[in-house]
């Protein structure tokens, strides 16, 4: 790819899994001051773990400058200008740790600590841009810190919002000092900002050693047998409700509700088969995304691969037929809760109960600030149009995309290709061969700034083989 | 290409000594008359050897890290040493009694450099710059927007050029040895520089970036006095796959041996205005960290990270290489150019005799050299 969307490692490190990998990892913690990363890191570097650690630390942090493995940094920002200008990395860390990777003895660990003001995108790319790090180094994870009393207070602002966004794992730190309720709370905001996080509510950051150090989050082919699952909890309807229905007319009605539309999949028969039921959500995750058909009053829904969008007044709501052919099990997605529109099926002023019903998270809308973006596509991508596509993509939204991960069904590639971008870098390699019976699919995750969701959805279905 | 090294009789290097420090070779440096040779280490010490490797003294020098040692030009007793401790101390070299502590930074001081008349030491740690006559300070520069990140010393003993983030300064010893007070701008640029260096005769200025390009500013043509620089003819080189960390100029001719990642060329200065020609030396297949000509001129070392050592003629065919056991740290001539010492982060120096040095009255030192 261009100077701007480098692939990166795969060329220098064909698929190494984490523990034969002879480079150093390296964890960058970050959070604000107050969210306990002094005591954290004074606990990891006193804790009996018998590996030799070394902790770069930002000018003002306070732990203990006697320790001899501490370095202090600032930060110096390095513009690359082999085609991107927006291209950075750290020259203090770079100078930093080469001077520490030219040891006889070398480190098991390397911890650097930043503040919650300095920017993450330069940190993480000084490991994909300097062919010496790169070389020596792998980053393991970003950690972000955060106290979860003022959390909340600080999600105004954008340095705030991109630590959340850089983050593979999210400590809320002073648990103990925040009720259920409030930690809850802000578990589901963090959780809006960054779907792919690890979150883990911490006391003074306790929390074992080898959940911290040694994760390997960056790492493609570790979290490649993750990424399968990792869009479950994201699609684009909020409820799916398994009817077992006889041939004839079923009266749908619905009272008004927040939206003056639904929109609505129905699909069967045959959904006593597991594998049916979730070829039909993913059909369904493929309908939601593209042009709905209008209900006209009089018309009725069919089961097949049809978007329907009902208008449901603001006063008298709306009602439906469900025309049935063959009797057996169907499947409704709505693409609201049915207790948002007192949504109610019936046959003769019968009520018809769902035999089994399924609520899924609501879908992150377009957000006009940080957030995450899961889109999902049946299919085979072409490979050069995906690649160009990217490239675009960075190009243009590049400082907005914080992190992107996702597992690609290319044309003619018997395995899957799994991917991540770092601000600017475009990092990835062959995962795991599909089977006959896997569904070849693409799924990528995007978190940033603006990210729009039509604009990303209809980008990835234009790369289609 | 090991088996090249080993053949006996035919080889352009053959071991003399060698020696495993405790830690990684930081610096090494020789006495001018080749007699000594001291060695410092990440683990903070300094050993002195003599020409046929015994140990003549050894001082726990830093409380952390060496990191470059200079013998004073013109008095083999004064050895400068530089650490991470944040010390800039003067030994006297025959026993390693300190002599004096010129500095206490708070950060590592990791550049330090002699005039080449002996007279004034330059060191820098992170935005600091700290400029000694003797034992005597000429003041020190701190800029909160500028580290230095690398630094030379002109030949004529006057003009110091540093490196900062988007940018090149140029200081200016004036008759009495102090210091204008304030760097000039030499020119500003978009990248950031990682190496600086200076054209043996002080006519040229090369600088190496982060991000790949080689870039050598050149006094015009007929122009004299060392401000002329700002009217320089500049060349751009790009392409290197990595940072360029490697510049060594050829002592005589105005040729400079340059690395970036693997990619290691010569270039040709050609007269003011025509650009440059370029050689590819082919043999690293890992990144090339240190390079170096004898002093003579007639040979060129490279070393690479995977510990590949490899001699060079001056026309560019490889003449010997052979492997150490890590990553080569430091390489240093002898001043007479019949040994050569290899340093690397194992711990591990050896000194090889450098069998493919003529002796012969011709090959001495080139007429009108260095001066």
């Amino acid at each position: 790819m261009s100077a701007c969307a480098q692939e990166t490692s795969h060329l220098t490190h064909p698929s190494h899994a984490i523990e034969n990998d002879p480079r150093v990892p390296v964890t960058v913690l970050t959070g604000f001051l107050g969210s306990g990363k002094t005591t954290l890191l004074n606990r990891i570097l006193n804790e009996e773990h018998g590996k030799r650690i070394a902790v770069i630390e930002n000018e003002y942090g306070e732990i203990g400058i006697d320790h001899e493995l501490v370095v202090q940094s600032d930060e110096e920002i390095f513009e690359m200008n082999n085609g991107c200008i927006c291209c950075t990395v750290r020259g203090d860390l770079i100078r930093i740790l080469g001077r520490l990777m030219r040891r006889k003895h070398k480190f098991d660990h390397i911890i650097i600590e930043t503040t919650g003001m300095a920017d993450p995108a330069p940190v993480a790319q000084t490991f994909f841009m300097d062919e010496e790090m790169k070389d020596k180094l792998r980053l393991d994870a970003i950690i972000t810190l955060v106290d979860s009393r003022h959390v909340l207070q600080h999600l105004d602002s954008d340095e705030c919002k991109a630590q959340l966004a850089f983050a593979d794992i999210v400590l809320l730190n002073k648990r103990d000092l925040v009720s259920e309720p409030e930690l809850a709370q802000v578990e589901q905001q963090v959780r809006d900002m960054n779907k792919l996080a690890t979150i883990r509510p911490t006391v003074q950051g306790e929390l074992p050693l080898d959940e911290l150090l040694g994760v390997g989050a960056f790492d493609l082919e570790t979290r490649a047998a993750e990424m399968p699952e990792f869009l479950q909890e994201e699609l684009p309807f909020e409820w799916a409700g398994l009817y077992d229905l006889e041939p004839g007319d079923y009266l749908l009605a619905f009272k008004p509700g927040p939206d003056p539309t639904i929109d609505l999949v129905l699909g069967g028969p045959g959904l006593q088969e597991k594998a049916l039921f979730d070829a039909w959500k993913r059909e369904s995750i493929v309908l939601y995304s593209s042009d709905a058909l209008d209900l006209q009053s009089d018309s009725a829904i069919n089961p097949g691969e049809i978007l329907y969008r009902l208008p449901v007044d603001w006063e008298k709501g709306a009602e439906t037929r469900l025309h049935i052919e063959h009797p057996g099990r169907y499947v409704l997605f709505t693409q609201h809760l049915p207790e948002e529109f007192e949504m109610a099926l019936s046959r003769d002023g019968i009520a018809v109960a769902p035999a089994e019903a399924h609520e899924y998270a609501s879908p992150h809308e377009h957000d006009e600030t940080v957030g995450s973006v899961g889109v999902r596509l049946t299919g085979d991508l072409d490979p050069d149009r995906f690649e160009q596509w990217m490239i675009n993509l960075l190009r243009n939204r590049g400082t907005d995309i914080f992190r992107t991960k996702g597992v690609l069904s290319l044309a003619g590639d018997a395995k899957r290709f799994v991917f991540q971008v770092v601000p600017m870098l475009f990092d990835g390699q062959a995962g795991r061969e599909w089977q006959a019976d896997d569904h070849r699919e693409s799924q990528l995750v995007f978190i940033g700034r603006d990210l729009d969701r039509t604009e990303l959805t209809e980008g990835l279905r234009a790369c289609l083989a | 290409m090991p088996g090249l090294a080993t053949m006996p009789g035919n080889a352009a290097l053959t071991q003399r000594w060698s020696e495993v420090l405790h830690d990684a070779l930081a610096d090494l440096a020789w006495s001018s008359d080749g007699s000594s040779l001291f060695a410092g280490s990440a683990d903070g010490s300094i050993a002195r050897f003599d020409a046929g490797g015994e140990s003549q003294a050894n001082w726990q020098a830093h409380g952390a890290g060496v990191t470059r040692l200079a013998i004073k030009p013109g008095d083999d007793s004064i050895l400068a040493s530089a650490g991470e401790d944040g010390h800039v101390t003067l030994w006297r070299s025959h026993n390693g009694e300190r002599q004096a502590l010129l500095a206490e930074e708070g950060s590592w001081v990791e550049l330090l450099a002699w005039t080449p008349d002996g007279r004034v030491l330059a060191a820098a740690a992170s935005k600091t710059l700290s400029v000694w006559r003797g034992e005597e300070s000429l003041g020190f520069w701190y800029d909160v927007q500028r580290r230095i990140l690398a630094m030379d010393w002109a030949a004529d003993s006057r003009r110091l050029a540093t490196a900062s983030n988007k940018g090149l300064y140029l200081w200016r010893l004036d008759e009495e040895g102090s210091d204008h007070g304030e760097p000039m701008q030499l020119l500003s640029f978009p990248g950031a520089p990682v190496s600086v260096a200076w054209e043996p005769r002080g006519r040229a200025l090369a600088v190496g970036t982060q991000d790949g390009f080689l870039q050598v500013w050149r006094q015009a043509a007929g122009s004299k006095g060392p401000h002329a620089v700002g009217k320089a003819s500049q060349l751009t080189m790009r392409g290197y796959p990595g940072k360029v960390t490697c510049l060594a100029w050829h002592p005589f001719t105005p040729l400079i041996a340059t690395a970036g990642g693997p990619d290691m060329v010569l270039w040709k200065l050609q007269h003011t205005g025509k650009g440059a020609k370029g050689q590819r030396l082919r043999a690293h297949k890992k990144t090339v960290v240190r390079l170096a000509w004898s002093p003579d001129g007639q040979q060129l070392a490279s070393g690479d990270r995977s510990g590949l050592l490899c001699l060079w003629s001056r026309a560019g065919e490889l003449l010997h290489s052979q492997p150490m056991n890590n990553e080569i740290s430091v390489l240093s001539w002898c001043p007479d150019c019949t040994a050569l010492a290899v340093g690397d982060t194992g711990g591990q120096l050896k000194v090889f005799d450098n069998n493919a040095f003529d002796h012969s009255p011709h090959h001495q030192p080139e007429p009108g050299g260095a001066r």
